[in-house]
């Protein structure tokens, strides 16, 4: 028997959430499935946990989502005894009137002294736990109060704040223990407040980022780095990333994948950043921009054999979804424009070039070429010979401008 | 669907019945026999319009027999010679100055000479005609083969310039360019040629008031050993061609004229220029290699693959795609593949826009579908062409599509697309997992 839990769930607390870029995740599920068929009902409660999706357990580990599976373990770890689940029951809304009937405890505050025992005692998941019950207000229930137990408004307000406050040190010894999703409601809760209980003092938040990296949780690694990355500072931002990705943080295959491809931070290594934007694709996660940049080193045949299918396929996709602007515009009209990895398609060529929108030279000619020569819309000479001039030192940009001039009297384009 | 041409039985003189009917035309018409003789020899060449029956090498050595014309010119030269020498032994000689008895010691000399002409004509004509594995021509694959002395019978030999003739022989007059080997007066191995020069040069005779003209017509064939194979062409156009398509098949080679620097930086190299001319080889062939596979690799990108789990790649092979209709029967892949062009190929049968495969089983027959293009890529095809194929047949039309060229429809049936499915001149509607339903 462990210390604040059995054995199996104490290391099944390690390999989900203290220790959770060991990679030791599944192995956790499987004590903790373990424990729960055996009767252990804060097993059930920590199981059920991991099968609520991203909102409850880190996304890394993979767990399966099963909201059904999850109700029924939860329901079962509070009939099994389990004062954790008690709270997690109210959290999660599942505390019905039967169930609270059929809780082996005399009241809801008996099992949150129970797990406050725990917590003041150092264990952190209960440390999470109890500071989140004073965090959504949940210790109204348990204390069994409402407005009317209160004299005045006022009363009732000094009485939720001094409750609510307490949550910030519960949330900070979770998040310095190993939880942490302590670290997620502190930042929400500096940066909101609480109604108009609590201000907002986001001064506060500024640091969360970086401490959680520190503590060592991949994805605290992967905010910081981002933080690092969205001001520029991309080389700081490489070590956390890269630190956040070995650890199985998938979001981070993106910035990862683009410094390997620029050298930011780390020698250029093409390969890698293709294997990297590959994996962010399979895992789903900054998919667009990992299909993008992947598709572009295919187009150009960089860190992977030049295969324009695959080019088209990946960009495409991206544009599809909607979310990346033009970023794809380029490529997609040349694809179009030269029949490279789909069917040559004047009409699209033009629709894709027609939005870009920065200094590029090859869709400038291109789009010149086909308004002068009139594919995939109308002819018009005056705008295609502007835009093969836009193209600037262009060759081929050059060469085409050959077969135009400007007629003597009228000064307008005209083919040759 | 339209079946294979048959093979039409062709009448025409076969070998040795056309050299007896030309001697017994020159027998009895004597010269009066060159009209019908040449006649025959149109008529035979028309019959045989996938080359000579017995063979190009075959047909080649039997050609010699044409020395003995030689041969017999040969010997009438050195029956005059002979005569003039009888006689004037027999005349009185007292009388002789040193011209008479130069005269003498010519026409000796001329017999002689004539004599020896005739019987080297004449044998190595019969030889070569009669046995071809003794032959000249034979003799000259056989130095091209890296051990000549366990080289396979003459009827291998020549087999295998035959066939590589057959199937891609370019002829520029009696030189025959294949992809492997060069068949002229004598066998040239296309892979052991380093050097290629031309001569065209035109000679001018003077006797007495008189001047002749000659035009001298050759290509010169340099191989790895130093030897040298000439051939005579007749016409400018015929070395132009020969010339251009030898550039086509050894792009490593050296070109040049004859008797210019670069054939005498060959012809008389000694054994370290020989060896860093070999180098020299070497690299250019090496680069053009490179060049070549890049070009392939271009040329590929051209199109896009379909694989049936819905992948794409626009890197194709000629190999790939064979391992891959080899793979998809083998597991018995329902679904099909597809090469779709960017730009649709055009053909004079029509502009194509898509090939799907759909390999079937081990034992069934591949379908393939050809589609017509719409006019343009956002309009489905409306028409096209389907063909059961044997998986050989199967492969070269995926090799020929992944070239560009649309494969010859001849035994192909036209169909119309309804949505999902197409329909058979025969009535019958399939869907695109290749299934029929009668009607």
């Amino acid at each position: 028997m462990g210390y604040f839990f059995s054995d199996a769930v104490e290391q099944a607390l390690r390999d989900i959430y203290y220790e959770m870029g060991a990679g030791r995740g599944q192995e956790g599920f499987r004590l903790l499935e373990e424990a729960s068929n055996a009767g252990d009902g804060d097993a059930s409660c920590l199981l059920a946990r991991c099968l609520c999706g991203s909102q409850y357990v880190w996304e890394g580990h993979q767990f399966p989502e099963d909201d059904r599976r999850a109700t029924k373990l939860l329901r079962k770890a509070v009939e099994q005894g389990s004062a954790l689940a008690v709270l997690v029951c109210l959290r999660t809304g599942n505390m019905t009137p039967s169930l609270q009937q059929k809780m082996p405890f005399s009241s809801l505050q008996e099992a949150f002294d129970m797990v406050l025992d725990k917590a003041e005692r150092g264990e952190p998941f209960c440390q999470y736990t109890i500071g989140n019950s004073y965090f959504w207000w949940d210790f109204l229930r348990i204390q069994g109060k409402s407005k009317n137990d209160f004299s005045s408004h006022e009363a009732f307000r000094d009485y939720l704040r001094e409750n609510i406050t307490k949550c910030e040190d519960w949330f900070w010894r979770a998040f310095r223990n190993g939880v942490f999703w302590g670290g997620n409601n502190l930042k929400h809760y500096y940066w909101n407040g609480d109604e108009d209980i609590v201000p907002p003092q986001p001064e506060k938040a500024a640091d969360i980022n970086r401490i959680g990296a520190e503590y060592g949780y991949p994805n605290y690694q992967y905010y910081y780095g981002y933080d690092l990355w969205r001001e520029n500072r991309k080389e700081e931002a490489f070590p956390w990333m890269k630190k956040a990705y070995d650890h199985g943080q998938t979001e981070a295959c993106f910035y990862v994948g683009y410094a390997y491809e620029w050298g930011t931070g780390v020698e250029k290594d093409l390969a890698k950043a293709a294997a990297c934007y590959t994996e962010g694709i399979q895992a789903g996660k900054s998919r667009e921009g990992c299909s993008n940049r992947l598709g572009a080193m295919y187009y150009n045949g960089k860190g992977v054999p030049q295969d324009y299918a695959k080019a088209f396929q990946l960009i495409k996709w991206a544009d599809d979804q909607g979310t990346t602007g033009n970023w794809g515009a380029c490529y997609l009209g040349e694809c179009y424009g030269y029949g490279r990895g789909t069917q040559q398609d004047y009409e699209m060529a033009r629709k894709y070039l027609e939005t870009v929108d920065w200094d590029c030279p090859d869709a400038f000619y291109l789009l010149g070429y086909l308004y002068a020569r009139g594919l995939g819309g109308p002819e018009d000479i005056e705008k295609g010979v502007a835009l093969l001039q836009k193209a600037g030192n262009h060759r081929d940009a050059q060469e085409e401008l050959k077969h135009y001039k400007k007629t003597f009297f009228t000064r307008k384009w005209v083919r040759r | 669907m339209e079946s294979k041409e048959t093979q039409k039985k062709r009448l025409y003189l076969k070998w040795p019945w056309n050299v007896v009917v030309y001697i017994l035309l020159v027998v009895l018409l004597r010269v009066f026999a060159i009209p019908f003789i040449l006649l025959i020899m149109w008529w035979n060449k028309k019959q045989q319009p996938d080359g000579p029956e017995e063979g190009y090498c075959l047909q080649r050595t039997r050609g010699r027999l044409i020395q003995l014309v030689w041969a017999a010119l040969c010997l009438l030269v050195s029956a005059a010679g002979g005569f003039y020498l009888v006689f004037s032994l027999k005349e009185d000689r007292s009388g002789w100055d040193y011209m008479n008895y130069l005269s003498l010691a010519f026409s000796g000399a001329v017999a002689v000479c004539g004599l020896l002409g005739a019987i080297y004509e004449g044998y190595t004509g019969l030889r070569d005609a009669l046995c071809p594995e003794k032959s000249r021509l034979a003799q000259s694959i056989r130095n091209q083969l890296p051990y000549p002395d366990e080289a396979p019978p003459v009827q291998k030999l020549f087999a295998m310039v035959d066939q590589d003739l057959k199937q891609n022989g370019e002829w520029f007059g009696k030189l025959g360019i294949g992809k492997e080997w060069i068949l002229g007066d004598e066998v040239s191995c296309i892979s052991r040629i380093r050097g290629v020069f031309s001569r065209d040069e035109i000679k001018h005779h003077h006797s007495g008031n008189r001047t002749q003209t000659t035009r001298i017509l050759q290509i010169w064939i340099l191989d790895d050993r130093q030897h040298t194979q000439v051939t005579d062409l007749k016409s400018p156009k015929e070395l132009q061609g020969a010339l251009e398509c030898l550039q086509r098949r050894v792009p490593a080679a050296l070109f040049g004229g004859y008797d210019s620097k670069e054939y005498h930086d060959y012809i008389r190299a000694d054994e370290n220029q020989w060896y860093a001319q070999e180098r020299a080889y070497q690299q250019r062939k090496a680069q053009f290699e490179e060049q070549q596979r890049q070009y392939q690799e271009r040329q590929a990108q051209n199109q896009v693959l379909t694989l049936p789990d819905g992948s794409v790649t626009s890197r194709i092979t000629a190999r790939d795609l064979e391992q891959l209709l080899i793979q998809c029967r083998q597991n018995g892949e329902t679904r099909s593949f597809q090469m779709v062009p960017g730009v649709p190929f055009q053909s004079e049968e029509g502009t194509f826009s898509r090939l799907v495969c759909f390999p079937g089983g081990m034992q069934e027959p591949v379908k393939l579908v050809l589609e017509e293009f719409s006019g343009s890529p956002r309009v489905p095809a409306k028409y096209g062409w389907t063909m059961s194929a044997s998986l050989e047949e199967a492969e070269d039309i995926l090799r020929t599509w992944l070239e560009g060229k649309v494969p010859s429809l001849r035994d192909w049936t036209a169909v119309v697309f309804t949505g999902q499915s197409w329909q058979e001149k025969g009535e019958q509607k399939v869907d695109y997992l290749g299934n029929k339903e009668e009607k």
